[in-house]
């Protein structure tokens, strides 16, 4: 892929993405909602993830009308990304590329699903052992926050739990409904 | 070969001028840096004269990204950096250290082994801080457990690591003491005794609202305070001359009409400080929306504030005229290509403005906003900015 022609369509887009985010300030009214009503997601947003590793091998819920294009910046789990997709580097949006390893620690999102209009909870882990992918890098940052909030910020190489940090590419799970 | 030679010679004879004598070079000699000037910028990790556009040398720092920070010590003779290398490249051991550079030869001059733990993220102020008595250097952890490494620079030893849970990022602040910052807003004071132990770890009022309006990590030194700027525009400070970190008034550096404009700080790194004049230098760009990560979005201008009155002094465009490329990237780090990323301002009595931006370094006389460079061209085109001498 052109990373040029790639670079001036995200900038086309990147007009209407930005048209149709809410703020930040309607995103913390969200999250203040989600601390009150479903306390232990936000607050556990890494041990979770490493709960899923363990549990559940990284599976996404079953979620009907998961429509989209797992290739293109816009899909709507890829809205707080800051990476190469993994699905342009051998990958898939829940799977890494073959031969890395899915970070068990990383940082959690919440985006909307246009199919549905039900906000998730994503988490966006980095498949890590190998050099970056250099394909496909996408950079949402929606609700991104500071690296002192380590869980909640996509500043962080989160290969930084592994054996090697090298960091490959990024894949983008849904955890399960925000609201739950 | 010997007729060879002699019939080169007799042509060389022929050619040149009668008395000239070549001079031989000898073999294996490298430049040492002289006394150095207050010009003197590193772009990442090269080491440019900004004033006379000479590209004077680089450090050889293991390649990692993103680009690590740089400390420097106050007589400017040494500086440090964390390096992480692999027994095999990208994989296999992991070693940590902590690598002094000579800043005459530009060569190492010491190296400490300290815990495989360094923070690697695209934060690069607040990564590592030296106190300001040149003694202890911590560097920031993150494995996400968050901690800092403490290493003292006189012995060139290892002390120990001291746990800062829920604190990230640290700052030098004074000469036994961090201050670094917590997730919900608070600071962190972290005071080390003379031998680089940890004596206490006290937390402050709340610094900022992390809810509703966080501040950026690149902070500024600025005298006895450091000064952060939050995403909506609000420039907060904090004094550490005292044995507890203080916190000052914030105050907006957007004006109504500003805000009604849509203008916000950005850029990479955003904040520069002239010391003696008091000025603040500042990336901003209008945008329609708050944007989430100001970082990726450059600054179409610059702006500086007399730090005393509060007042704007100063409005630049950020690129010159005759910057007509397109520097945008799409890979890690990189940002719109629309204006500067980064910003710094040399010290002393004519300081000079240094914006570096995809297409390259800008040099201009910080206090008329008068380029001297409108594009350097011997230096890298895009980099974070740091200076050799503070």
């Amino acid at each position: 892929m052109d990373s040029t022609n790639w670079f001036d369509r995200r900038l086309e887009t990147g007009a209407r993405y930005l048209a149709r985010l809410t703020s930040r300030r309607s995103f913390l009214t969200r999250l203040g909602t989600l601390l009150l009503g479903g306390a232990s997601i936000p607050l556990l947003p890494l041990s979770r993830a490493a709960a899923q590793a363990a549990d559940a091998g990284f599976k996404d819920p079953d979620i009907e009308g998961d429509a989209g294009d797992p290739m293109s910046c816009d899909y709507w789990r890829y809205c707080s990304i800051d990476g190469f997709m993994s699905p342009c580097c051998g990958g898939s949006a829940s799977s890494c590329p073959p031969g890395t390893e899915m970070s068990t620690v990383t940082w959690i999102g919440t985006c909307t699903n246009p199919a549905d209009g039900v906000d998730y909870l994503i988490s966006y882990n980095d498949c890590c052992g190998k050099s970056p992918c250099g394909q496909c890098f996408c950079n949402n940052n929606e609700d991104d926050m500071p690296v002192y909030v380590t869980g909640r910020s996509n500043n962080i190489n989160w290969c930084l739990a592994h054996s090697t940090t090298a960091y490959h590419s990024t894949v983008a799970l849904v955890l399960g409904r925000a609201d739950a | 070969m010997i007729f060879r030679l002699c019939v080169a010679g007799l042509l060389f004879g022929v050619a040149t001028a009668p008395g000239f004598s070549q001079e031989f070079d000898t073999f294996g000699r490298s430049e040492v840096l002289p006394e150095p000037e207050r010009d003197w910028v590193f772009v990442d990790y090269s080491l440019v004269d900004v004033a006379d556009d000479r590209f004077l040398g680089l450090i050889g720092v293991a390649e990692t990204f993103p680009t690590g920070a740089i400390e420097y010590s106050s007589d400017g003779a040494s500086l440090f950096v964390v390096e992480t290398f692999y027994t095999r490249g990208n994989r296999g051991e992991r070693t940590d250290t902590l690598t002094i550079f000579d800043t005459t030869t530009l060569g190492v001059a010491g190296e400490i082994v300290i815990p495989a733990k360094r923070a690697l993220m695209l934060a690069i102020t607040g990564t590592l801080a030296l106190t300001d008595n040149d003694r202890f250097l911590a560097v920031f952890n993150l494995t996400p457990a968050t901690s800092i490494s403490v290493v003292d620079i006189e012995a060139k030893s290892f002390v120990g690591e001291i746990s800062t849970p829920g604190c990230s990022l640290v700052f030098s602040a004074g000469d036994l003491s961090y201050v670094m910052i917590c997730a919900n807003g608070d600071l962190l004071a972290v005071t080390i005794d003379e031998n680089g132990r940890e004596v206490s770890k006290e937390r402050t009022e709340q610094f900022f609202d992390p809810e509703t309006d966080p501040i950026r990590e690149p902070g500024v030194r600025y005298g006895d305070e450091w000064l952060f700027v939050s995403f909506d525009g609000i420039l907060h400070s904090v004094d550490v001359s005292g044995s507890m970190p203080r916190i000052g008034e914030s105050w907006s550096l957007l004006s109504a009409s500003d805000r009604e404009e849509n203008w916000r700080i950005t850029g990479r790194q955003p904040l520069a400080v002239h010391q003696q004049s008091g000025r603040l230098y500042v990336l901003a760009r209008q945008n329609d929306e708050p944007l989430d990560d100001p970082a990726d979005w450059d600054g179409t201008e610059i702006w500086s504030f007399d730090l005393a009155s509060r007042e704007r002094v100063q409005r630049l465009e950020a690129l010159p005229e005759s910057d007509e490329s397109d520097a945008g990237g799409a890979g890690l780090g990189s940002t719109t290509g629309d204006g500067a990323a980064n910003i710094l301002v040399t010290q002393g009595d004519e300081p000079l403005l240094v914006s570096a931006a995809g297409s390259g370094v800008s040099v201009r006389h910080a206090m008329s906003g008068e380029y001297l460079h409108e594009r350097l061209q011997n230096a890298p085109s895009s980099g974070w900015l740091s200076l050799r001498v503070r």
